[in-house]
């Protein structure tokens, strides 16, 4: 009695262990995918209940996503921080400070991505198949993250009112010489015939970026034209280091006080914020200057301008050069924001989950909700069946926004894409303006300079003193409260290593030398 | 009522004094309302002004924020965190200080030192966001209230407050039958009308104005209060990938964002004068003789 029993519960068990994936709900159970991401538009929210692309992908990939977005800034590093120390990392990030990135992942708190790829074939074929790029997001040859590529590089360009060449008979400047004395011309000629001395010829701002390179630097055609151009040298093994040491660096500020001595400059440089520069532009009060094309160009930023100068025209031209011939608008590194997958989630299973979610951006009906929303909603379709905002209320753009917030996740850069993003508008005047052509202006007269391997280099332990003895420095160079000689100049340049830089060259050496980075 | 030439003039003084104060004060204010109000054709032409006139000022800053979904969201969650933190706070603040307050409470000494030492030395935020999430709060407003649930600042001030309460008063109650809840409920505590509006108008703008602690502990975006929102819409303006957001905004960034500080301010501005007028000394006054 006792033996049937027991081969009854045996038979019994077996029956079941054979029928449970039959009746198991594991394969039919939702994977919950949680997403630490920054907001593409942080100023409209986050998504909302009815978020089509979380519907999307519950729909086709039974994958539900929550999305958690980080706040921009020191407030969004801190949170990962407490979300690390936690061990409670989102399970799939994106790191927009390179330095958290490897910090987390020299912690092993980040899963090796490449046996992730497998999961996302066309995604990986499309954007980490470069080598060089997954370089920058390796830690002793494995990878730890996933490097996008940039899609829109090289967007700074030096405008000029066109209008007040015309209207004071001068051509555009080619070099250095000719761009103070333009700029002259339109500080005291009164170019735009108001009868008022209202106008600089060249307006900047300066946010601690003075001697920095990097995008946002106003002032980079002086340090271009003497061929000092961005932060490091990483031009060769032989000559790498930062761009400061460089003798030609003292004659970049050199012109540069000179420019600020014959104020032909907007002496609030200093202090302006990013804002007030702005406006100031719109209001015509420069008549060069260093800008995004899109801050120029995107019809509602050129509103205001428009308003105030329906006959105003700005021009993109190329930097001036120098007393050898060079010149470049700035340094590009034509690299993205970093994905990462958690440790913790692919210990619980989730990197096909993961894999198929990244992939799912780039099928037609994925990128399209992920960049642009909800057809009809908010996006429509053009004659040629793409995406487009023309057509759009102010409302909907809104809602595209909290729709969209995950759009940089899935932005190619395709033409079709940059035409929805860049529409072309009219003026007041009955002038038509294709944005799309300031941005191939803007790449083809920069004379940008590539140092993608700068990326690979991490900050130095005291990077708000270095940044801020060379901003300080440079800055009293150029407005005269220090003299500018061989000799202040050279005891600046000891100064650099009594700030750590002399070591931090030396880690950043030895850092791109072990990746082949420097030739 | 100022009699000789002397006091004449120093009333003068002070008043100036007084003066200056308040416009140094108010011009900073008046001018984050002029921003808000600046139309974007306005921006353009003659930048942001200290005098606008009225027939120019434009809402459409103020419409554009309170027709954002998640400003409303936003603001309400503002809202909650305030009608369940400000009690709470109030509530535990009471219940601390009272005890402390009494001399005859044993150790308390000991109580006053340890609750000195968290005023002092503070462990950071990684422990408090281990500890939240041992107690599975994180992602919920208990997340944000409890952490800063009692203030020291304000517990020592609501405890001399309730040291000031004469002795004789308690005394009398209990003669009469009263234990110590019945004294704290019934005596003590409508006698502190000031102190409690007081602290917890402290705690309101505390709570109102919190964003790291919403950062930190909250994950949906949904939960997050105004100060996060006001945060994200100033930071944007400043990030470079931004420069074409302006599609969806009829106003520009700065009045945007002022706008955004003047609805986030408000609230606060509003029932600060209507509790003011409880911060009356004269309360005690007359209600025993001694």
């Amino acid at each position: 009695m006792r033996n049937r029993l027991f081969q009854l519960l045996a038979v019994s068990a077996l029956a079941v262990a054979v029928c449970a994936p039959v009746f198991s709900t594991e394969a039919q159970d939702l994977v919950t995918l949680n997403i630490g991401a920054y907001p593409a538009v942080p100023e409209v929210g986050a998504p909302p209940e009815d978020w089509e692309m979380a519907r999307l992908v519950r729909e086709q990939l039974n994958i539900d996503i929550q999305l958690s977005l980080l706040p921009p800034g020191d407030e969004g590093l801190s949170r990962m921080n407490a979300l690390a120390a936690a061990n409670d990392l989102p399970d799939v990030i994106e790191f927009r400070d390179r330095n958290q990135f490897f910090t987390f992942a020299s912690q092993g708190l980040l899963a090796e991505t490449t046996p992730l790829l497998q999961y996302m074939p066309a995604r990986t074929e499309a954007r980490y198949s470069d080598p060089a790029l997954n370089a920058l997001v390796s830690l002793d040859g494995t990878m730890y993250g996933l490097q996008e590529p940039a899609i829109i590089t090289r967007r700074l360009a030096l405008f000029i009112r066109q209008d007040w060449l015309d209207n004071l008979g001068l051509e555009a400047p080619t070099t250095l010489d000719e761009f103070m004395e333009v700029a002259r011309a339109f500080t005291e000629d009164d170019p735009d015939g108001n009868g008022q001395d209202d106008t600089y010829g060249f307006g900047a701002y300066e946010g601690n970026r003075l001697g920095m390179g990097g995008a946002g630097d106003r002032f980079s055609i002086f340090f271009g034209a003497y061929g000092v151009m961005g932060r490091w040298d990483v031009s060769s093994a032989e000559s790498f280091g930062l761009q400061v040491r460089k003798p030609a660096m003292q004659q970049a500020i050199e012109t540069l006080r000179q420019v600020i001595e014959a104020n032909v400059i907007d002496p609030d440089w200093p202090v302006l914020t990013i804002d007030e520069f702005r406006a100031r532009w719109k209001q015509g009060k420069y008549g060069m200057f260093v800008e995004d094309f899109a801050a120029v160009m995107y019809e509602s930023n050129y509103q205001p301008f428009d308003v105030n100068f329906p006959d105003g025209e700005l021009t993109i031209i190329q930097p001036p050069t120098g007393p050898e011939g060079q010149y470049s608008i700035g340094t590009y590194d034509g690299i993205g924001f970093v994905f990462a997958v958690s440790q913790r989630a692919v210990d619980e299973g989730k990197a096909e989950a993961i894999g198929r979610f990244l992939d799912w951006m780039l099928t037609e009906e994925g990128y399209r909700a992920t960049v642009f929303g909800v057809e009809g909603e908010t996006y429509l379709l053009d004659a040629d069946g793409n995406p487009t905002n023309v057509g759009l209320t102010a409302d909907q753009m809104s809602l595209q926004g909290t729709q969209t917030q995950l759009k940089w996740w899935g932005v190619n850069g395709s033409p079709a894409e940059l035409n929805a993003r860049y529409v072309p508008f009219t003026t007041s005047n009955g002038r038509e303006i294709v944005p799309l052509d300031y941005l191939q202006a803007a790449h083809e007269l920069g004379g940008w300079v590539r140092d993608t391997p700068t990326a690979m280099i991490p900050a130095a332990p005291n990077q708000a003193d270095i940044d801020r003895y060379i901003s300080e420095n440079l800055v009293q160079f150029a407005l005269g409260q220090k003299p500018l000689d061989d000799q202040t100049w050279g005891e600046f340049i000891a100064g650099l290593d009594d700030v750590g830089v002399g070591d931090w060259e030396a880690n950043a050496r030895e850092i791109l030398t072990a990746s082949n980075m420097l030739q | 009522m100022f009699n000789t030439r002397g006091e004449r003039l120093f009333g003068v003084s002070v008043n100036l004094f007084l003066v200056i104060i308040f416009l140094i004060v108010a011009i900073p204010l008046w001018y984050v309302l002029m921003v808000s109000l600046t139309p974007l054709t306005s921006v353009g032409q003659m930048g942001y002004r200290l005098l606008l006139p009225p027939n120019e000022w434009s809402f459409e800053a103020y419409r554009q924020l309170l027709t954002q979904p998640n400003f409303v969201n936003a603001a309400l969650n503002s809202v909650w965190l305030l009608a369940l933190g400000v009690p709470l706070n109030v509530l535990l603040t009471v219940l601390m200080a009272y005890p402390l307050s009494r001399k005859t409470l044993p150790g308390r000494s000991i109580f006053v030192g340890l609750a000195l030492l968290v005023f002092l030395f503070n462990v950071g935020f990684i422990p408090t966001f281990l500890l939240i999430k041992d107690l599975h709060l994180h992602d919920t407003f208990a997340a944000v209230i409890l952490p800063g649930a009692v203030s020291v600042y304000n517990l020592f001030v609501m405890k001399a407050f309730f040291q000031a309460i004469p002795e004789s008063l308690e005394e009398a109650a209990r003669i009469d039958g009263a234990n110590d809840w019945q004294i704290l409920w019934m005596i003590v505590l409508p006698l502190s009308r000031p102190i409690l509006l007081t602290i917890g108008l402290f705690y309101a703008i505390a709570n109102w104005n919190d964003f790291f602690n919403p950062i930190l502990f909250l994950s949906s975006s949904d939960k997050m209060p105004l100060p996060v929102l006001l945060y994200n819409i100033i930071r944007a303006s400043s990030m470079p990938e931004m420069v074409e957001s302006t599609v969806t905004s009829r106003s520009s960034h700065e009045s945007l964002k002022m706008a955004a500080v003047v609805l986030t301010t408000v609230p606060m501005l509003l029932v600060y004068p209507w509790i003011q007028r409880y911060f009356t000394h004269g309360v005690l006054l007359g209600s025993l003789k001694e």
